[in-house]
C-alpha cells in the first residue's frame, strides 16, 4: 500500500515545491497548486475590498483577483519591481474552482522536499501566522514555510469588505 | 414523459443525493446547522415541486418528514442515530415515489404502506392512511345522485324493415336493459291511405326519451342489427354534451388529429356514424363531381349525429393543433450549453473586436477605421441575435401556476382566479429558470396568506373569488414580474411585532410601513403561526429575496389593508452581454449598465440647485439624491483629479439617482464577467468586464448605489 503511494507521489511529482520570496522570507508552495507564474500585469483595484486583495486582472479573458502576499502576511504592500511575479493557483471554494493570483517579490526555484522533511509549525516564531503554514521544512540549513494556500486565499477571511459597518444604516431598505 | 416532469425528477434526485450527504456529514459533525437546513431544504422543495405536479401521495409523505426535520431544525427535536437512520429511509422511500408516480403514474399499495409504517417511527403517531381515506370521501362526492342523464334516441324503421325481419318493439324493449325509457313518441306521419297501405312495410318512427349511463357507444350496440334498416340517430344529453367538450379540450394537441377521429375519441360519435357519414361524403363527391364536397362535420351535424357546439369546437381545437404543430415543426432542439458557448465566444469577439478598434485608433490608420467600424456593427448584430436566442416567453413559466392556483384553491376552499398578463414578455432562459422558484414561493404567499377565505371577503365588502393576478413588461432593459392579490394585505403590526420577537427590530425603532414590509424578506420571519402544507415555515421570503439579489434584480413590496398586496420584481433581460456606459472618477474607470442611465448633465450648471450638505439636486424641479462615485467607493486621489464634473442620473423602476463623475466615456458593449467568489458580497459592484485595452473594468451595481444614494439624502 505504502508502496504504491509512493510511486503515485512520484509520477506526479508531488515532492516538488516551488519556492519565492515575500519581503525577504523564503515560502513554499506544491508545484502541483501552480498553474502558473507570470509577470505582474494590469490590476484594477476593487473599491472597499481588503488591502490584501490588491485588485482583479485580466487572465486570458476570465477576471482573477490578486493577493499580496506581503501585505496577507505583515500588513505591507508589495512594491512592484521587475522581479515581481503572480502565481496562479486554482482552489476549490464551496465545490468551485477558483481561479487566484499571489502576488509575490520573487521565484526562486523548485525544490525536492520529502514528506519525511516534513515537521510541525512552530507555536510562534515563525513570522506569519501559525494557520497558514501547512508544515515546515529544513532546507540547506534553513527553515522554510511551506503554505496552506486553503487559508492563505480563504473566501471567508479575503471576501470582508470595508465600509460594511459605517455603512450598515445604508443597507436597510430605501425609501 | 414532458420536460418539466424530467426536471422534476432530475431536481428530486439532486435534492436527495443532497440529503444523503448531508445526513452522512451529520454523523461525523452532529449538529451542523448548514447540514441540518439543506436535509430540511431537500423536503421542502420535493414537496412544494410535487405540489405543483399534483403528485400527491409524494406531498403527503414529504409533509410529515419536513415537520420532523423543521423541529430537528429548531432544536425541538435530537438528530440521533435512530432519527438519522430512519430519515435516510424517508430519502429513500422518496426516491421510490418520485420514480413510481412519474413513471406509472400512480403508487403500489405495498410502497404506500411502507411509507406509513416510516411515518409511523418517525412521528411516533399512528398515520392513518389518509390519503385512502380521502380518495373514498371523494369517491363518494363525485357519484352523489343526479340521476342518469336523458338521451335522445331518433329511429325511423325503412320500409323494408319488417320483410327484413325487424321488429322495432324488440329494440325498444331490448333498451330496457342499459336504463329506462322514459317517453316515446311515435311518428306516424309515414302511414299511407288505407289503399296504399302495405301490412308487410313498416312506417313508423319513434323518438325515445331514454335514461341511462350507458356511454353512446353501448347504446348504438342495440340497434346493431337494425343498422340497415333503420336510420339511428342518438343525441345524448346536456351534460353529456359538456362532458364531451371538456374532453375535447383535454385531448392532446401536440399532432393534428383528424375531425371524425376527435368526435371519435371522446365517444361523441361511433364508428359506424363515422363511416356512414364519410361513405355519404364519398358518393355525393363521385356523384356531383362539380359541386363542393360537404366537409364530414357539415354531414354529422346534418344527420344529427353530434351538436353543432360540438363540431365547431373540434374544429377550433384541430386548428390550434395544427398551427402549434406547424409552429413546433419550424424549432430546433438545442443543447443549451451551446448557446452558452456560443455566447462566451461572441463575447470574446466583442473584446477582441474593441481591442482592434482601439489599436486603430492609437495607430491612426484612418483607412481601417471603416473597415473596424463595419465589423463592429455586424459583431453587434451577432451579439443581439446570440443573446436572441436564449430569450424566451415569460408565458409558460406563468402557466405553471394555473395548475397551483386550482388544487389551492381547492384544498383550501377559496375562489381563486389566475388572471395572467403579459405572458409574450421576453427573457433570458438562465433568468427563467432562476426566477421559477421564487416566483413559485410569491405564489403561494399570495395563494395562502394573501386572499382570504370566501366568507371573509363576502364580510369585507369584496366579491368572493379572489384575483391573483401575474404580469410581466418590459422597462428600460429590465423585465418586470408583478404578482397581485386583491386579498387582505400585509398586517404590518403582526410583521412588526414578529420581528421584534426574533430581535430583528428594536422596539423603539421607527419604521415606515413599507419598511416593515420589507421585513418579511428577513430570515425567519412567518407571521403565520401554524404551518400549512403551502407556505409559512418562514424559509420562503428570504431566499425569494436571496435568489433575486443573485439575478442583480430587486424586489418590492407594496400593501394596502384589505385591498391587497402587490409584489414587483425587476430584473435584468439577460446575464451575459449587455450595452454599457463607461464613466471614470479621479482616473477610475467605470461601467453603468446603458439601459439605466436616464440622462447626463454638467454638476456645474448654475440651472440645477446643488445641495452640498443634503446630498440631492434639483433637477428640474426634482430632488435628486446623488452621490460622488469617487468618494463613496474610496478612489485615491490623483493628479489629474479636478475636472468639470457630470452628473449621471440612473433609474431603476420608479427608484431614481445621481452619480457624480469626472468623465464620460461613452458607450462599450461590455461581456459580463463573474467577479469570483471573493467579492460575492460587494454592495456597489455588480461584476467586471475586459476592456479592448486588456484592463479589467468594474460593472457598477446601480441598485445598491441608489439605495446608498438614497440613504445618504435622508441621513443628512
Amino acid at each position: 500500500m505504502a508502496n504504491t503511494e509512493q510511486v503515485v507521489a512520484e509520477a506526479t511529482g508531488s515532492d516538488q515545491y516551488l519556492t519565492f520570496q515575500v519581503l525577504g522570507e523564503r515560502y513554499a508552495v506544491n508545484i502541483l497548486d501552480i498553474k502558473e507564474i507570470i509577470e505582474v500585469t494590469q490590476m484594477t483595484r476593487v473599491p472597499m475590498a481588503l488591502a490584501a486583495v490588491r485588485g482583479v486582472m485580466n487572465l486570458r479573458g476570465n477576471v482573477a483577483p490578486v493577493i499580496d502576499l506581503a501585505q496577507r502576511f505583515h500588513e505591507t504592500p508589495t512594491e512592484l519591481d521587475r522581479r515581481t511575479v503572480i502565481l496562479v493557483v486554482q482552489i476549490e471554494v464551496e465545490g468551485e474552482w477558483q481561479v487566484m493570483g499571489m502576488l509575490a517579490q520573487e521565484v526562486n526555484e523548485i525544490v525536492e522536499i520529502q514528506a519525511d522533511q516534513f515537521q510541525p509549525a512552530p507555536e510562534f516564531g515563525a513570522g506569519i501566522r501559525q494557520s497558514f503554514i501547512r508544515h515546515m521544512a529544513q532546507l540547506d540549513g534553513r527553515f522554510i514555510v511551506l503554505l496552506d494556500l486553503a487559508r492563505v486565499l480563504s473566501v471567508s477571511e479575503l471576501s470582508v469588505h470595508l465600509g460594511d459597518d459605517d455603512r450598515s444604516s445604508e443597507r436597510m431598505p430605501a425609501e | 414523459m414532458d420536460d418539466l416532469t424530467q426536471t422534476f425528477i432530475q431536481e428530486s434526485e439532486e435534492l436527495l443525493t443532497q440529503m444523503e450527504d448531508a445526513l452522512l456529514a451529520l454523523e461525523d459533525e452532529p449538529g451542523d446547522e448548514e447540514q441540518i437546513n439543506s436535509l430540511f431544504r431537500a423536503m421542502h422543495t420535493i414537496k412544494g415541486a410535487a405540489g405543483i405536479f399534483g403528485f400527491d401521495p409524494v406531498v403527503d409523505f414529504t409533509h410529515p418528514v419536513e415537520t420532523v426535520l423543521d423541529q430537528v431544525r429548531s432544536g425541538g427535536r435530537a438528530l440521533d442515530d435512530e432519527l438519522a437512520g430512519l430519515l435516510l429511509q424517508c430519502k429513500d422511500h422518496t426516491a421510490a415515489l418520485v420514480e413510481q408516480i412519474t413513471g406509472v403514474g400512480e403508487i403500489e399499495a405495498t410502497l404506500l404502506a411502507d411509507g406509513y409504517t416510516l411515518l409511523e417511527q418517525l412521528t411516533g403517531q399512528v398515520q392513518a392512511p389518509a390519503v385512502a381515506a380521502d380518495a373514498a370521501q371523494e369517491g363518494v362526492v363525485e357519484q352523489e345522485p343526479v340521476g342518469p342523464p336523458h338521451w335522445l334516441i331518433t329511429l325511423k324503421f325503412h320500409p323494408d324493415a319488417l320483410r327484413n325481419g325487424i321488429d322495432p318493439v324488440s329494440f325498444i324493449r331490448y333498451l330496457g336493459n342499459l336504463g329506462d325509457v322514459v317517453d316515446l313518441i311515435l311518428h306516424h306521419d309515414q302511414l299511407p291511405g288505407s289503399d296504399a297501405f302495405d301490412p308487410e312495410s313498416c312506417y313508423l318512427g319513434f323518438d325515445i326519451i331514454f335514461h341511462s349511463d350507458a356511454s353512446k357507444q353501448e347504446i348504438q350496440a342495440v340497434f346493431e342489427f337494425a343498422e340497415d334498416d333503420c336510420d339511428i340517430r342518438i343525441l345524448p344529453p346536456a351534460e353529456i354534451e359538456c362532458a364531451f367538450e371538456q374532453m375535447m379540450d383535454e385531448l392532446p394537441d401536440d399532432h393534428t388529429q383528424r375531425l371524425g377521429e376527435m368526435l371519435l375519441a371522446v365517444g361523441a360519435i361511433t364508428e359506424h356514424e363515422l363511416t356512414g357519414s364519410l361513405q355519404q361524403q364519398t358518393e355525393q363527391a363521385t356523384a356531383e363531381a362539380e359541386a363542393p364536397v360537404l366537409p364530414v362535420g357539415h354531414i354529422l351535424v346534418e344527420q344529427k349525429a353530434v351538436s353543432r357546439e360540438l363540431v365547431d369546437k373540434a374544429l377550433d381545437k384541430q386548428q390550434k393543433a395544427k398551427q402549434k404543430a406547424s409552429h413546433e415543426a419550424s424549432l430546433i432542439r438545442v443543447d443549451s450549453a451551446k448557446l452558452g458557448r456560443l455566447i462566451n465566444l461572441v463575447g470574446e469577439l466583442v473584446i477582441s473586436n474593441a481591442a482592434v478598434k482601439l489599436r486603430v485608433e492609437e495607430q491612426g490608420l484612418g483607412e481601417l477605421s471603416e473597415l473596424v467600424a463595419a465589423s463592429e456593427h455586424l459583431v453587434e448584430e451577432i451579439r443581439d441575435n446570440a443573446l436572441q436566442l436564449r430569450m424566451v416567453q415569460i408565458g409558460d413559466t406563468f402557466s405553471r401556476f394555473r395548475r397551483v392556483v386550482r388544487d389551492v384553491s381547492r384544498d383550501m376552499e377559496k375562489e381563486i382566479e389566475l388572471v395572467i398578463t403579459g405572458g409574450d414578455t421576453e427573457l433570458d432562459k438562465t433568468v427563467v429558470e432562476k426566477i421559477t422558484d421564487p416566483l413559485t414561493h410569491l405564489v403561494r404567499n399570495s395563494l395562502d396568506h394573501g386572499i382570504e377565505m370566501p366568507q371573509e371577503r363576502l364580510r369585507a365588502g369584496k366579491p368572493a373569488k379572489g384575483t391573483l393576478s401575474l404580469n410581466a413588461y418590459h422597462d428600460s432593459g429590465h423585465i418586470v414580474i408583478q404578482i397581485r392579490d386583491d386579498g387582505a394585505g400585509l398586517d404590518a403590526t403582526r410583521i412588526r411585532a414578529k420581528a421584534e420577537a426574533i430581535g430583528l427590530v428594536k422596539p423603539d425603532q421607527v419604521l415606515t410601513d413599507k419598511e416593515i414590509y420589507q421585513l418579511i424578506f428577513a430570515p425567519g420571519l412567518s407571521t403565520k403561526d401554524k404551518a400549512s402544507n403551502l407556505s409559512g415555515r418562514g424559509v420562503g421570503m428570504d431566499v425569494v429575496r436571496r435568489n433575486i439579489d443573485a439575478l442583480r434584480g430587486i424586489i418590492d413590496i407594496d400593501s394596502e389593508p384589505g385591498t391587497g398586496t402587490t409584489v414587483t420584481i425587476h430584473l435584468p433581460l439577460t446575464l451575459a452581454i449587455i450595452d454599457g456606459f463607461m464613466v471614470s472618477a479621479r482616473g477610475e474607470r467605470y461601467i453603468i449598465p446603458l439601459s439605466m442611465v436616464e440622462e447626463c448633465v454638467e454638476m456645474e450648471a448654475t440651472a440645477w440647485q446643488v445641495d452640498e450638505d443634503r446630498r440631492y439636486v434639483n433637477l428640474r424641479g426634482e430632488v435628486m439624491p446623488y452621490l460622488s462615485l469617487a468618494e463613496f467607493l474610496q478612489i485615491p486621489h490623483c493628479h489629474d483629479d479636478h475636472r468639470r464634473e457630470s452628473l449621471v442620473i440612473v433609474r431603476i423602476g420608479h427608484h431614481k439617482a445621481g452619480f457624480v463623475v469626472d468623465t464620460l466615456h461613452g458607450e462599450l458593449q461590455t461581456v459580463i464577467k463573474p467577479l469570483g467568489r471573493i467579492f460575492s458580497g460587494f454592495r456597489g459592484i455588480s461584476g467586471s468586464t475586459v476592456l479592448g485595452s486588456g484592463e479589467v473594468a468594474l460593472i457598477l451595481d446601480v441598485q445598491g448605489l441608489i439605495q446608498a444614494a438614497t440613504a445618504q439624502m435622508q441621513l443628512h
